[in-house]
């Protein structure tokens, strides 16, 4: 079990300069003991961490091998059907004796000594335990149960799975917060979901700035020449971002609009092309569904681990693998519900040319995210003007010109980590 | 279905890609033709989703224009290396490696997989009714800009 950690002084001087976080160092993005601090604080203690859907391990036996943070984990089905999440790390090597991403055990087998785990993580199986001939074997104070895989604390909640690697983390719904929990649950109110398949890319920045992309309603209707022209998320739509009150997760909550020319929001925009016209509407054949109640999209970023899109038709799952201080992995699953037609499942996944590491409008992140990766690395002595909206530390909004929900996820920072 | 008209139908598709002529790409496959790039992972467990799919010319001209005209990338070089097509009836399966070199980095491997291939003869010559790009990397460095 991971202790709960009291910091000790930073080595070097704290990297923020101002009260308040409308001024963000560049050295959050590449220091390694930060993220260490990071990693320890949002990761390992104290949050629920996405590891998985439901429907990617359905039959008892299924598993799913992933991370939280930067340590391997394994997603399993037991036989009673619930769900167990396991340390991906025999106990008594430490190898991870999982390699195969999915698949159906009825146990876990470590190949280097044959070391056998039930799904739940007990120890079945030792090879020579007792020795051989009446030679060797484990003395007689090695006791079985005290050599289990590191079971993680879990909790399903309608479809999703989340674990923690904390006994004492605070329940799931206070985590993720009574201000968020009424559109969470609009797309998981307990309907079957179906899997629709996965998109990984590997992104050379540092984890927290896409936290920070999903944060930020500045940039689509200007970076996203996709979304400006076509009505999905521009600037003078019906809107409001949620926060909850420590400032770590976000929801934007917007209703597409007819798209065409409104002066304040186009007018100088230079990446605003009113004469672009999609040769095939299928693209964005966008069809309402009813659960929607009236927003179009709702992203929502629950901190550290996981962000969740619903961009008109399309969903998915958005998972967030740091590797060191200045790069991650970013896996995308898409699902959609197990009572849809099959023409809503061709418009999802048509719908899905938008996202993942080809999407018409999500390359851009990863690419501007790399950029940004670039030079904040090379001025480690620099800061980011996050004054959009204000200096306020991070407040429910109904609109989108503010960078609000940025400047709360770094007010959660600083709280969490004392710098 | 000749196998150097095949080779040489691969030949003009890479070229035509590593020189951003991505008309000339759209003109190797018929009108209602299905292109996508998919990730082994997913088509090996039978899961329908893919990175690229485009399902006939309208939705490879939206796709050139989302390239051409909207999407924010860093300036990049491709190299595809086609490998020999392996016939069987009107379809086939050819290995390709796709090395990329972004800015002024240094060269990486992009992709390596198999086109699963569906082809007809038209009166312009052999022509994709479908290209499956299945890629073996489920991980892809960054971005996916231009077809596979």
């Amino acid at each position: 079990m991971n202790r709960r950690i009291e910091w000790s002084p930073l080595s070097s001087p704290s990297p923020f300069t101002k009260d308040g976080t409308h001024r963000i160092p560049n050295r959050v993005y590449n220091d390694a003991e930060l993220h260490a601090r990071e990693l320890q604080a949002f990761f390992y203690q104290s949050h629920w961490c996405y590891v998985a859907l439901e429907c990617e391990i359905p039959k008892p036996g299924d598993y799913k091998a992933t991370m939280i943070g930067e340590k391997p984990v394994i997603v399993v089905r037991d036989r009673d059907g619930s769900v167990n999440v396991l340390e991906n790390r025999c106990a008594h090597k430490g190898a991870k004796f999982c390699q195969k991403e999915f698949g159906n055990a009825k146990v876990f087998v470590c190949p280097y000594h044959q070391w056998g785990y039930r799904l739940n993580g007990d120890l079945a199986g030792v090879p020579m335990k007792n020795g051989v001939g009446g030679q060797g074997g484990m003395g007689a104070d090695f006791r079985m149960e005290e050599h289990g895989l590191n079971r993680l604390k879990v909790h399903v909640y309608n479809g999703m799975v989340f674990a923690s690697f904390d006994p004492d983390v605070e329940p799931f719904e206070s985590f993720v917060s009574a201000e968020l929990m009424p559109f969470f649950n609009r797309t998981f109110d307990g309907r079957k979901l179906t899997l629709l398949g996965y998109n990984r890319q590997r992104i050379r920045g540092n984890w927290k700035l896409m936290q920070e992309n999903i944060k930020d309603p500045y940039h689509p209707g200007l970076l996203h020449v996709f979304f400006v022209t076509f009505g999905l998320w521009r600037a003078d739509q019906k809107s409001e971002l949620r926060i909850d009150p420590r400032g770590r997760h976000a929801q934007m909550i917007s209703t597409r609009n007819s798209g065409g020319e409104n002066e304040e929001v186009t007018a100088g925009v230079t990446s605003f092309k009113e004469s672009l016209k999609l040769e095939d509407p299928r693209l964005m054949d966008v069809v309402q569904e009813p659960w929607w109640g009236g927003p179009t999209a709702v992203m929502q970023t629950i901190f550290p681990s996981v962000i969740i899109q619903q961009q008109v038709n399309s969903l998915s799952t958005r998972q967030i693998i740091p590797r060191g201080p200045d790069e991650f992995d970013f896996v995308w699953t898409h699902f959609g519900f197990a009572d849809d037609t099959p023409e809503m499942t061709e418009r999802r996944l048509k719908q899905a040319n938008l996202f993942g590491p080809a999407g018409l409008v999500s390359l851009d992140d990863g690419e501007v995210i790399e950029y940004c990766q670039q030079a904040t690395t090379a001025y480690p002595e620099g800061e980011c003007v996050i004054e959009l909206g204000g200096k306020d530390g991070g407040v429910a909004t109904p609109h989108m010109v503010t960078e609000t929900l940025i400047r709360g996820m770094y007010r959660y920072y600083r709280e969490t980590l004392g710098v | 279905m000749n196998l150097l008209d095949i080779i040489e139908l691969n030949a003009r598709y890479g070229d035509a890609l590593d020189r951003f002529d991505l008309a000339a790409w759209q003109a190797l496959f018929t009108p209602d033709a299905v292109y996508r790039a998919q990730a082994r992972e997913n088509f090996d467990r039978g899961l329908p989703l893919a990175a690229i799919y485009l399902d006939g010319h309208g939705m490879m001209t939206d796709r050139i224009t989302g390239i051409e005209k909207t999407l924010v990338f860093a300036p990049r070089f491709t190299r595809h290396i086609i490998g020999l097509p392996k016939i069987e009836g009107t379809s086939a399966r050819t290995p390709f490696i796709i090395v990329q070199t972004v800015t002024t980095g240094l060269p990486e491997i992009l992709a390596t997989g198999c086109y699963h291939d569906t082809l007809t003869e038209t009166a312009d010559g052999l022509r994709l009714t479908s290209r499956n790009a299945v890629y073996d990397n489920a991980l892809i460095p960054n971005s996916l800009v231009y077809p596979f």
